[in-house]
């Protein structure tokens, strides 16, 4: 039942957020089933009694599919007439509601207003009052009538769009069914165990939970990097239909200032889902793998250029300060450009991959000056590098954690706190890695490189401080790691002691020397010192 | 903040230069075009404006007779520096790494060789915007 409050209160773009996810699961399933359809009418050379059969099993999953798209197309339908209905009556009763509002009057769930102010109400205003209540009280009870049989109607159509209703629902004991409904590890599990546990289910099973808990494994370390591939292409589109919805209904109203700022992020998120459907739909320099996707908060998105499960070596590059999903295609750039460089060094098969796995400090002061991001990191990365040793196909891959400015901090917590599964190390233009030297952060020294350009300004968060909370350069002589060179940068202003911004950023340029060394680590080989 | 040249005009002088060097190569020297991407410029941190782009590309020059390396640098350096272009390197004769900088324009350029002997080279435009004016 509607109540007065809940049709006042009532965003009616709610519905068209609903409509427009439904709409996109109709046009999935609907493709699905012409996909089947495609494929079996590729058969024509394939006959006999086993092709007939054969077929005849495919046609009958393609009726499936196209008959589940005809009832997500009829939700879609419903939420749509839900949505006009109900937003018809929520328009009609918005000037009244203003209007008892003003003369402080009270309006019962069923829409029936009461003056609890009467006695101390005299004269023009009693008048006034006895005339907002005749005008405005048929309105109302008109205008719930009109919502509850509305939401009575499409409640009952939209019960009856069941899988048993609509002749989708599989026998009792079907493997697809039995699969839904598993317990899928929670994210947490250690990879190796989540490994065993996906190996364990039937194709079938395994294909089932692919597309009904898309958001769940394609989280879930340990499950092999074509099929979270596949999760997380299903769980990009929804978040992409979820953001345009927000930006639609944003766009639509007077906008308040948290809600202007509120439009950019969600129009610069949709900006970040863009460049990650144009990577994975653009072959070169290889295939592209998605390896996670969520638009909350900043926004994370892991993904891999090259496969993981198969490349002979394997990056994981972590980007610092003001990483998140809106940012991640620059951050994709660079990962191409190292998988490049470890060509170019000789590596026979590679992946890179993107990693912004965790909520990165979004300012340099105060959040890059601060632990918490890292330590917030830390288990996620460290589970991650696990994942990529669980999945791994064949010899074990040779496995590089490289990391710039703070994101070489979180790997410095990682590997500190949780014993970091790799080969090597990399930190790129660091603040320091919340250790005081090599020796501190649980991992063999020789395996561990540093780089900085002479005019990065990171230099000046640097100083030699005992409360630095970061730690010293890792590139620095007292460290104790292996540095390599990099160009100097461009060269700032006096005032800036000659360091700069552009300098921070300038390692990933193919004629820097420090690119070309990223790739030889990568590939196994040791780098130039100078 | 100033004009610069667009980002379509930044692939194609990278690709003009790279052209003209490879050019000179005697046979039996086979580059190759293996990387070819237009890049953010910048971190969202470093404090330059946002928005600018630039060109990179890296060909990998095949079939270059061991003997005939060290002649290949040498030969790389005189043509560069006798057109516009500075060493920006210690590159002495016999070093397998070679960077240069156009004085006019800032493209840069690298001919370097790998473990295996395979020579590369590579190039970078400057930072430039998309299409040539700074984002308003």
């Amino acid at each position: 039942m509607v109540s007065f409050a809940d049709l006042r209160d009532i965003d009616p773009y709610v519905f068209r957020q609903g409509e427009s996810a439904w709409f996109d699961m109709y046009n999935t399933i609907k493709e699905r089933g012409y996909d089947v359809r495609r494929a079996v009418d590729k058969l024509e050379a394939w006959t006999g009694a086993a092709a007939d059969a054969g077929k005849a099993t495919f046609r009958e999953h393609e009726q499936r599919f196209l008959a589940g798209a005809d009832a997500l197309h009829a939700a879609y339908l419903l939420l749509r007439q839900a949505g006009d209905r109900i937003g018809a009556a929520h328009a009609r009763i918005a000037e009244g509601a203003a209007e008892v509002g003003y003369w402080s009057l009270t309006v019962a769930a069923d829409g029936t207003i009461t003056d609890h102010h009467s006695r101390t109400r005299y004269g023009d205003e009693a008048a006034q009052i006895r005339d907002v209540i005749a005008k405005y009280q048929p309105v109302f009870h008109a205008a719930m009538a009109e919502a509850n049989q509305a939401d009575a109607e499409i409640a009952a159509a939209l019960r009856n769009l069941t899988a048993e209703a609509v002749g989708l629902a599989a026998p009792g004991g079907d493997a697809t069914t039995t699969a839904a409904a598993t317990a899928i590890p929670p994210r947490g599990t250690a990879p190796t165990d989540v490994k065993k546990w996906w190996d364990s289910l039937s194709p079938m099973q395994q294909e089932s939970l692919l597309f009904t808990r898309a958001a769940e494994l394609g989280a879930l370390d340990g499950v092999p990097a074509l099929a979270r591939d596949r999760a997380n292409r299903l769980r990009l589109t929804e978040e992409k239909s979820e953001l345009l919805a927000d930006q639609q209904r944003l766009l639509a109203k007077h906008r308040t200032h948290d809600e202007e700022l509120w439009l950019k992020q969600v129009t610069d998120k949709l900006h970040g889902i863009d460049d990650i459907e144009k990577r994975l739909n653009f072959m070169a320099p290889a295939e592209a793998f998605l390896l996670a996707v969520d638009g909350q908060g900043n926004g994370r998105a892991i993904i891999a250029s090259g496969n993981p499960d198969t490349a002979t070596n394997v990056a994981t590059y972590i980007p610092g300060t003001g990483a998140n999903l809106a940012n991640v295609g620059g951050d994709i750039n660079r990962s191409d450009l190292m998988l490049q460089a470890a060509a170019n060094a000789g590596s026979p098969s590679t992946a890179v991959i993107t990693w912004v796995g965790y909520e990165a400090p979004q300012n340099v002061v105060p959040e890059a000056a601060e632990e918490q991001f890292a330590d917030g990191a830390k288990k996620n990365l460290d589970r991650f590098q696990d994942g990529l040793r669980a999945t791994h196909e064949g010899a074990p891959s040779h496995n590089t954690v490289l990391g710039h400015s703070y994101g070489s901090t979180v790997i410095g917590h990682a590997a500190r706190d949780e014993g970091l599964n790799a080969d090597e190390l990399v930190f790129v233009g660091s603040p320091g890695v919340g250790v005081g030297n090599a020796g501190g952060l649980n991992f063999p020294t020789d395996h561990i490189y540093a780089t900085v350009a002479d005019h990065d300004i990171i230099h000046m968060s640097n100083i030699e401080d005992p409360h630095d909370v970061h730690g010293p350069d890792p590139a620095g002589t007292q460290f104790g790691a292996h540095v390599f060179a990099s160009a100097p940068g461009t060269a700032g202003p006096w005032y800036t002691g000659g360091y700069s911004g552009a300098a921070h950023s300038q390692y990933w340029g193919t004629t820097n020397p420090a690119l070309e060394n990223m790739g030889k680590i990568i590939a196994g080989q040791v780098p130039d010192a100078h | 903040m100033q004009n610069t040249i667009t980002i379509s005009q930044a692939e194609q002088r990278a690709e003009d230069y790279a052209q003209w060097f490879l050019e000179t190569l005697p046979a039996p020297a086979r580059p190759e075009m293996t990387f070819r991407q237009n890049s953010d410029c910048a971190d969202p941190t470093d404090g330059g404006p946002p928005g600018r782009v630039f060109a990179s590309l890296v060909y990998q020059v095949h079939d270059v007779p061991a003997g005939e390396v060290d002649n290949y640098f040498q030969a790389a350096q005189q043509w560069w520096t006798s057109h516009e272009f500075r060493v920006t390197n210690n590159w002495r004769s016999g070093d397998r790494s070679l960077r240069v900088e156009n004085t006019k324009d800032s493209f840069r350029m690298a001919l370097t060789t790998n473990d295996a002997g395979l020579m590369i080279l590579a190039a970078d435009s400057p930072c430039v915007w998309p299409n040539g004016r700074p984002r308003g």
